[in-house]
């Protein structure tokens, strides 16, 4: 009997030690895990979307230096590929970080529909559009209608057509609009990033991004014209941008690397990275001859600048700019005697300025831009002969520096060139001053300078067509300095500002695409083809032409 | 001590007693009586008495009796076989209980049996004998005889000492020292003990007698540990497994379990992570099987195999690694003087009863118990002192200082293709004992750094355990301390270990048993030692021969600014920041600290229900919890932001993990006529639970204060948080049939069911059947063989399930947008119809005892076929998804594996034994799915500018070139590279199908040699292991020779076939043309922008495009050869033209892997028990012993193939910067009590 009480006492002892309660397997933690999409509330959609596709945006104006170096905002004077557009030469990946944000939009979208948030739906869609005409502007004929749907079994997603595309995207701009205006929801005002929660802007948004993709296929879009003329008649209905705050765009917080603008020094912790960036020649030579009050906001003077004048030899001096940064530099006399000196004398492009930019088309590892001989001390990156960024850039965060998608500058100055073109009515004159306007005071040129910039005759518009859509591009080029894709796209479109034969760019062709990802080839072979073949001529090439261009 | 114990000692001695004299006394039949009084007489009864039962052998007895009843059985010592017991007419009796016959004819003869997981073991009854000698009628006249009994370690208690014709018996004391009186001054004398060689000496009229026994192991390894514990005797086996007993791991004192398991089993591959002696191993069985991936090219971290401890399943172990440190894992912490023994299941069928863990093999290791040793207690030390020392540097030109070209000097470039240290170039440097810029004439430290950075280690070990072994229970206690003072300065492990088992009998028919450990280690630094973040690698690529001797560095802060900024190797032309680090900064400041803790351990019950049915309950856990701390002081970052973003870095982690088994095994164990059958079942349930966290300060604010609130704002996060769980209950089966001790069939079946939610729940079978035939048993074959056996095994076994669903999850970020939250997408994508991963195998073998056993040979052959690996395959991101989990394809790998065991002498002075294994195998992909390879084959990036291919046929481990030379692909010129046409330097063909394959970092075959002579009180113990075939690439030689550093770096010469010149006229470099003299501008605008008056010319061999073609094809006319016109030849400066274009080409860095190493050395001196004995020592031994002493590599290079890894683990055939060789020497010490 002792012995039975034992050998039972051993197998429960036993047997309780290896049960476990359902609380250590943890089934409702994961549960809650795999079914979390359900659980997001919309203002933390609302707050993620901006932020990722503000800061996916921002990229391409200014860290990532491939467009800003093609349309001759920047030249790079270390690792100088992207000064001939060598990125144009690879397949671009760019596309998945867009469409890694639109599978969360998607999934936002989702949840709206369900608990009728209609607003939200309405932003959402306004970004998925956004998107969209991203992806398809920059490489052609994609997915659209069969993307991001593996998970109903699509695993080789077939392209659409680019007209289809553009079809759709303005269709969804109309039905965010309508969505926008006929939600009722609260908008957080802390979690709307962009426009605290006034949903108004997120219609001026909808309607001036439709402008904008208007203007951009006006030449393969008959009805572009009645489309835009439509959307300024009524802005009761489908109101722009029209004022100097309306801006989609959102300001750095300047904590982390993760908040803060790219240039700071909380993600380039050393200065060469943002000593490779130097500003274009054209750029600083156009703000210089248009006495642009944005030339010091943006351009640093020049560490040694050359002067023809012995006496200055050696003499400092010291700047600040309108921000109050200040910066000292030191003239050097253009000693022909000294040999190292002479044999650069060629490549003096700029002297006695106290401002000069990098020219166009610089080969790679070039470090004597402007005559910059002293390389041994200068190092990789340390030209003293060209201007580097303003301090401004340099700084982590600053009301002046935002993540920028859509400004109000940018629709004054398409309402300019529409009006040009008489795809509206309207005087483009005023919106062209309108557009400088927004502009310099986005950032924060005062009153009186504007009126003494807008008052040069250097401003004024011509007489001829032509000459009037020039001088509309020059300064829509420089109302769209940092702004990420749309001067690439614009100069792509008008050929405008004629600078593409600058520097030594002479024999490069200006690209007009990006090739499609490696893996689209390798993982989607067949939809892969059949976009390449709606190319003119069809090769997945860079200077092949999609149907917008055809 | 001793004594007290011996009222405890005797009390199982006295109930046995009470329990023979008092119960079967009045049983002692008449039969008994008239086998004393036969025996009496001798020889003569033989023809008398027919009728009476006569004697046989007892090896006789037991193989009728094995032949009807079917059982397996052993003797505990050899000479037991020779025992003549009454020939108890198997045959007639043959439905008769069969224990009572075997009782029935042992017990006469002084002989019991112990069944051992269904194994009979033979043995002797001694204390039955004194019984009987108590009770001896037939004794009539009594001589006295004394004396003293010793093994070769001193006096022996407890042996049995009996008259051979009376069988009046008693045993020694504890001194060893016993009395008997006996019938005739003429008698024969048997002296016996479990685990010695019985030995009988007539006493030829002597009274006092001193007799040596010899030690015997063999016969009691015919049984093995099998899967689930389960006891098999090895003859019936079917499948390969490997054993390795305890001694053989603590032979060369290795504080790494498995290093000391290398050389030593056929189809096993260790691959050590480094040469450090604490390093981690992996273990491939069989060869790897796994596939290689886009996502993840290395395979060798899987297919690790299942570790089994004390029966305690405790998962696929791999290592804990953090910012490239090797922490190891529970195998690296087991202590080997714990281990009893480790046994191999190589095969599907000998894992098969592991269901879904058991697919790569199973490795279970068993702890030591009090059981088995001799009666009462004892106590053993050991003690061992290694030194650890590398030998085996990497060597670099050291002629050459910093700078891009051997005319000028740059104090700010690491690379070595500078001015000649002769002193004829005076420069400036950074004096890093005097802080300040110095001009001199620039000569050579000649110092091999690494070899004076590395410090001469050592290990110490000190172990004791305490054992009991009683009639109704045992136990042991083990206590350890194990100390490593790296060979990298500032390194070192503490290591302590407590292990406890224990057995108690509650009944006769039922034990409990407990099994614990705790292991404690500590790290209180342990220095990255391999790839490319690590002092070594600083060392190696970044420590040009001009800069001073280390030892002159040792200050390595500047002075005003200590614990803030490094006084650096080299500095900055400011003076305050540093370009290259200070390597006793990094050694000092830079700390990777670790602790873990470990406890494992069991409870098991084991119940004889009835007579064939017996239970056996048990459940166990492992339980590990890591601590990981990383600090880096301040010193690094540039002054200019130093104070406004800090310095520094703070890191730490936890990991927890938790793995609970519990078992119940029911077996049933019958013979039926010529027929054995054993059948059990059981039922399994596993639970398991990890949890780890992270926690980074990315910059500190106060320089030396290692707190996360030391963290500068907005540098504190939470670098990975995580808790997994996971169940899975199993049913399993296992029938043994064997046909007249000669057929042997097994079938197992096993179930596994796993999953927590419903939606993820899932479940599998597997099968596996095998069968052998002892061909011995059913022919009569010549004496000389023992054992001659057939086998043939297959299996299903399991690769893990998995079961999941897509999921479109959220995570919120790290970090918020102001006072905003902000989530991110984690979207992964699974097949729905997904398969469980499972491995085929077969296997067939022959195994050939003979010459006594003195020659075992055995051989396999083997197939094993992975299928349905589970893995992502990539997917566009238009599908949402960057991948999709699916079946992405199978595996197949095949060889043969052979071991050899010979002792070819066996005299009382001489015991040499010599073992051989032979292993060879060959994993190929068999099938891709479509969907992961559309083209048929896809290639993974892998490490060095290599790549992996993955396609049908391809066996694993090939490794290609990633840049394939572009190269003329028809005409006179076909195959030489084409070269650029501005520069002249190689270009890379950017047509995957030109990528050359490099080789396969697997070998052809390895032999492992394993060497035991013993002559008298000396024993030679060697080990070594031949590596033949494979191959590696070195990206050790990429940075050597892009930097200037190799030799071949000179000039030009047979090492490299594509390039000509040399950095000065002396070494070959050619003068430059005249300025503009060629007649194509492409050349001269190259050449004239690089031309100097310094005969450092070079040009790259090949041919380019003549600049003046302008069609689309080239033909033979249109290329001109570089090199052949002087003044229309591309040249570069060595520095570009070998430095830039040979980083780009891994064929020219690949090598040989073929080795030999001689792992193991020891010779044990074993004191004369004579000398020790009256300190009532048993054994005292004192060994030198020697690991690694010396290593030959084919490629003649000074790096260890087997150590050839990119990172920890990562990258297995390529070879980033890592420790040289080590070799470890030292003693160790052992004394028994």
């Amino acid at each position: 009997m002792k012995s039975f009480i034992i050998k039972s006492l051993a197998i429960i002892l036993l047997a309780g030690t290896a049960s476990c309660s359902k609380d250590a397997l943890r089934d409702y933690d994961k549960t809650q895990e795999l079914n979390a999409i359900e659980s997001v509330n919309d203002p933390f959609l609302l707050s993620s979307v901006i932020k990722q596709t503000a800061l996916f945006y921002q990229a391409f104006g200014y860290d990532n230096s491939k467009l800003p170096c093609a349309v001759q905002y920047m030249g790079r004077n270390f690792q100088g590929g992207d000064n001939f557009y060598a990125g144009f030469k690879q397949p671009s990946d760019d596309l998945y970080t867009a469409l890694n944000i639109l599978k969360l939009i998607d999934g936002s979208i989702r949840i709206t529909q369900t608990k009728g948030s209609k607003i939200h739906e309405g932003i959402f869609t306004t970004f998925r559009v956004l998107l969209f005409s991203y992806i398809t502007d920059f490489y052609g004929d994609i997915y659209y209608t069969q993307a991001l749907k593996g998970r109903e079994a699509i695993l080789y997603p077939k392209y659409d057509h680019q007209v289809d595309i553009y079809t759709d995207l303005l269709a969804e701009l109309d039905k965010a609009n309508s969505l926008i205006a006929a939600g009722t929801e609260p908008v957080s005002s802390t979690y709307d990033l962009m426009f605290a929660g006034d949903k108004v802007q997120w219609q001026k948004f909808a309607n001036s991004l439709k402008l904008r993709l208007l203007m951009r296929a006006s030449a393969k879009l008959p009805s572009a014209g009645t489309k835009m003329a439509a959307i300024i008649a009524n802005t009761a209905q489908t109101p722009i941008f029209s004022a100097k705050g309306d801006n989609a765009a959102i300001p750095f917080i300047g904590t982390r690397s993760d908040n803060s603008w790219k240039g700071g020094t909380l993600n380039w912790t050393s200065v060469e990275e943002f000593d490779k960036r130097r500003p274009g020649k054209a750029l600083v030579d156009k703000l210089a001859n248009l006495n642009d009050p944005r030339l010091p906001v943006w351009i640093a003077p020049i560490e040694k600048p050359w002067t023809n004048n012995m006496a200055l030899d050696g003499v400092g001096f010291s700047s600040t700019d309108p921000n109050g940064f200040t910066y000292t530099s030191t003239w050097e006399y253009i000693d022909r005697a000294n040999t190292a000196i002479a044999a650069q004398s060629a490549n003096i492009l700029d002297s006695n300025k106290m401002y000069a930019g990098f020219v166009a088309g610089m080969p790679g590892d070039w470090k004597n831009g402007n005559g910059h001989y002293n390389t041994a001390a200068g190092g990789v990156v340390g030209n003293f002969k060209v201007s580097k960024f303003s301090q401004l850039l340099r700084q982590n965060s600053s009301p002046l520096l935002m993540a920028m998608i859509m400004n109000s500058d940018e629709v004054q100055f398409i309402l300019a060139e529409a009006a040009v073109k008489g795809l509206i009515t309207g005087n483009a004159d005023t919106y062209y001053r309108n557009g400088i306007t927004f502009s310099l005071q986005r950032w924060g040129i005062s009153a009186g300078n504007i009126a003494t910039y807008l008052a040069q005759t250097s401003i004024a518009l011509p007489a001829d067509n032509a000459g009037k859509l020039a001088k509309i591009a020059d300064q829509k080029w420089l109302a769209l300095f940092l702004v990420s894709t749309e001067t690439y796209l614009d100069m792509r479109r008008t050929r405008l500002p004629d600078i593409f034969k600058n520097g030594y760019l002479g024999t490069y062709e200006f690209p007009l695409r990006y090739r499609y990802p490696g893996a689209e080839l390798g993982q989607n072979k067949n939809a892969y083809d059949a976009g390449v073949a709606a190319l003119v001529p069809a090769v997945d090439i860079e200077t092949s032409k999609m149907w917008l261009l055809q | 001590m001793k004594s007290n114990f011996s009222l405890i000692k005797s009390l199982p001695v006295i109930l046995t007693l009470f329990c023979v004299v008092i119960l079967p006394a009045k049983k002692i039949t008449a039969q008994r009586i008239a086998s004393v009084a036969l025996s009496d007489q001798g020889n003569l009864a033989e023809g008398i008495e027919v009728s009476v039962d006569k004697t046989i052998s007892l090896e006789m007895f037991m193989q009728r009796f094995q032949r009807v009843y079917n059982v397996y059985f052993s003797y505990e010592a050899a000479e037991l076989k020779a025992v003549k017991v009454v020939d108890g007419n198997i045959e007639e009796q043959r439905t008769k209980d069969p224990e009572a016959l075997l009782k029935k004819v042992l017990n006469p003869a002084g002989l019991t049996y112990e069944i051992v997981s269904k194994v009979y073991i033979i043995k002797r009854s001694a204390p039955v004998n004194l019984v009987v000698q108590k009770n001896n009628p037939g004794v009539a006249v009594a001589i006295g005889i004394t004396g003293t009994v010793t093994d070769k370690n001193g006096p022996l208690a407890g042996v049995s000492v009996s008259e051979q014709k009376t069988g009046l018996s008693t045993v020694t004391n504890a001194s060893g020292k016993f009395s008997l009186e006996v019938s005739t001054a003429n008698a024969t004398l048997v002296f016996s003990m479990v685990g010695y060689q019985t030995k009988e000496v007539k006493l030829s009229g002597a009274s006092t007698i001193n007799v040596v026994l010899e030690a015997v192991v063999e016969d009691l390894s015919n049984v093995i540990v099998t899967a689930l514990g389960i006891s098999r005797s090895k003859k019936s086996l079917a499948y390969s497994v490997g054993e390795i007993k305890a001694e053989e791991l603590v032979r060369a004192s290795n504080v790494n379990l498995l290093k000391s398991l290398d050389g030593k089993v056929s189809g096993v591959n260790l691959t050590n992570l480094s040469s450090d002696p604490t390093s981690s191993v992996l273990v491939n069985i069989r060869g790897t099987t796994a596939m290689p991936t886009a996502n993840n090219a290395n395979v060798s971290i899987k297919g690790q195999p299942l570790y089994v401890i004390d029966g305690m399943p405790v998962g696929t172990q791999t290592f804990t690694s953090k910012d490239g440190v090797d922490f190891g894992n529970i195998l690296s912490q087991l202590n080997p003087e714990d281990i009893d023994n480790i046994t191999i299941l190589k095969g599907g069928s000998a894992g098969a009863l592991y269901g879904a863990e058991g697919g790569n093999g199973v490795i279970m290791i068993t702890t030591k118990s009090g059981k088995g040793n001799k009666k009462g207690i004892g106590v053993s030390f050991n003690s061992s002192a290694v030194v650890d020392k590398a030998y085996q540097f990497i060597e670099s030109q050291m002629d050459y200082g910093q700078g891009e070209r051997a005319f000028e000097w740059q104090y700010d470039n690491t690379d070595t293709w500078g001015p000649k240290l002769d002193g004829t170039y005076s420069g400036e440097y950074w004096d890093v004992t005097k802080q300040k810029w110095l001009t001199k004439s620039m000569t050579s430290s000649r110092e091999n750094r690494m070899q004076a950075y590395l410090q001469t280690g050592n290990t110490l070990t000190n172990n004791i355990s305490v054992y009991g072994n009683y009639d109704k229970g045992s136990f042991r206690l083990s206590l350890a301390d194990m100390n490593n003072k790296g060979v990298m300065p500032n390194t070192k492990t503490d290591q302590k270990s407590i292990n406890l088992n224990t057995e108690y009998r509650l009944t006769d028919k039922i034990k409990i048993s407990i099994s614990s450990s705790y292991i404690h280690t500590f790290s209180p630094n342990k220095a990255n030692i391999v790839g490319s973040n690590s002092t070594i690698n600083n060392l190696l690529f970044n420590f040009p021969a001009n800069l001073q001797k280390l030892s002159e560095m040792r200050n390595y802060w500047l002075t005003g600014y200590e614990n803030i900024q490094q006084n650096g190797a080299i500095m900055k032309d400011n003076g305050v920041d540093v370009a290259t680090d200070n390597p006793w900064w990094a050694t000092y400041e830079k700390i990777h600290r670790f602790a873990r803790d470990n406890f494992f351990g069991r409870i098991q019950l084991d119940w004889q229900l009835a007579k064939p049915l017996s239970l056996m309950v048990r459940t166990g856990m492992e339980n590990v919890k890591e601590e990981y701390e990383y600090r880096q002081s301040w010193g690094k970052t540039n002054m200019s932001s130093k104070f406004a973003n800090g310095d520094g870095q703070f890191v730490t982690g936890t990991n927890s993990s938790n793995i609970n088994n519990t078992d119940a095994i029911l077996t049933y164990n019958k013979n039926i006529r010529k027929f054995s059958v054993t059948v059990a079942g059981g039922a399994n349930y596993q639970f398991s639970n990890n949890s780890s966290q992270e926690m980074t300060a990315g910059k500190l604010a106060t320089p030396a204060l290692f707190t996360l609130a030391n963290a500068m704002p907005g540098q504190l996060s939470v670098s990975s948080y995580g808790w997994g769980t996971s169940q899975s209950n199993s049913l399993y089966a296992s029938a043994a049939i064997g046909y007249n001790n000669s057929l042997f069939l097994d079938i197992t079946g096993r179930k596994d069911w796993k999953g927590i939610l419903g939606e993820e729940k899932i479940n599998y079978f597997y099968p596996s059947a095998s069968l052998s035939w002892v061909a011995s048993e059913t022919f009569k074959m010549p004496e000389i063989f023992n054992l001659v056996k057939g086998r043939l095994a297959w299996a299903d076994v399991g690769n893990g399930l998995v079961r999941r669903r897509s999921v479109d999850s959220y995570t919120y970020d790290a970090s918020d947008w102001g006072a905003a939250k902000t989530i991110s997408i984690n979207a992964t994508l699974v097949d729905p119809n997904i398969k469980a991963m499972h491995s085929i195998t077969k296997e067939a073998g022959v195994d050939i005892w003979m010459l006594k056993n003195r020659m075992k040979f055995d051989f396999t052959y083997f197939i094993k076929d992975q299928k349905d690996q589970i893995d992502n395959i990539p997917t566009v991101l238009g599908t949402g998804y960057s991948g999709m989990l699916t079946n992405i394809g199978d595996v197949q790998s095949k060889g043969f594996e052979l071991g050899l065991a010979v002792n070819p002498i066996k005299t009382k002075n001489w015991n040499w034994n010599l073992g051989a294994s032979f292993t060879h195998y060959k994993a190929t992909i068999t099938k891709l799915s479509d969907q992961f390879a559309p083209n048929g084959y896809v290639f993974a990036p892998y490490d060095g500018k290599t790549t992996v291919k993955i396609a049908v046929g391809e066996e694993i481990g090939n490794i290609y070139e990633q840049n394939p030379i572009l190269r003329v692909k028809s005409g006179k010129y076909a195959g030489l590279p084409i070269l650029d046409g501005s520069s002249g330097e190689f270009q890379t063909s950017g047509d995957a199908t030109d990528r050359g394959k490099l080789g396969n970092f697997n070998p052809d075959f390895i032999l492992g040699l394993n060497n035991t002579i013993r002559f008298k009180q000396f024993t030679l113990n060697l080990v070594g292991s031949f590596r033949q075939g494979g191959k590696y690439v070195s990206v050790n030689q990429q940075y050597l020779e892009s930097n200037g550093r190799a030799n071949t770096t000179l000039g030009s010469g047979a090492n490299n076939p594509w390039w000509v010149g040399g950095r000065d006229a002396a070494n070959g470099g050619l003068a430059w043309p005249a300025e503009g003299s060629s007649q194509w501008s492409a050349v001269n605008n190259n050449n004239d922008g690089q031309r100097s008056d310094w005969q450092d010319a070079s040009y790259a061999k090949g041919v380019f495009v003549n600049p003046n073609f302008t069609g689309t094809t080239p033909g033979d006319g249109d290329y001109v050869v570089n090199g052949a016109d002087p003044k229309n030849t591309f040249y570069q400066i060595p520095y570009n033209s070998y430095g830039d274009v040979i980083w780009n080409f891994s064929a020219t860095r690949t090598y040989e892997a073929t080795n030999f190493k001689m792992r193991e050395i020891s010779l044990a001196y074993t004191i004369p028990t004579k000398f020790i004995s009256r300190y009532k020592v048993n054994n005292l031994t004192l060994a030198l012993i020697g690991r690694n002493l010396f290593q030959w590599n084919k490629s003649g290079r000074n790096e260890d193939p087997e150590s050839a890894f990119s990172g920890v683990g990562t990258g297995q055939g390529v070879l980033r910067a890592t420790l040289p060789s080590i070799r470890s020497y030292g003693a160790k010490l052992s004394v028994d009590f």
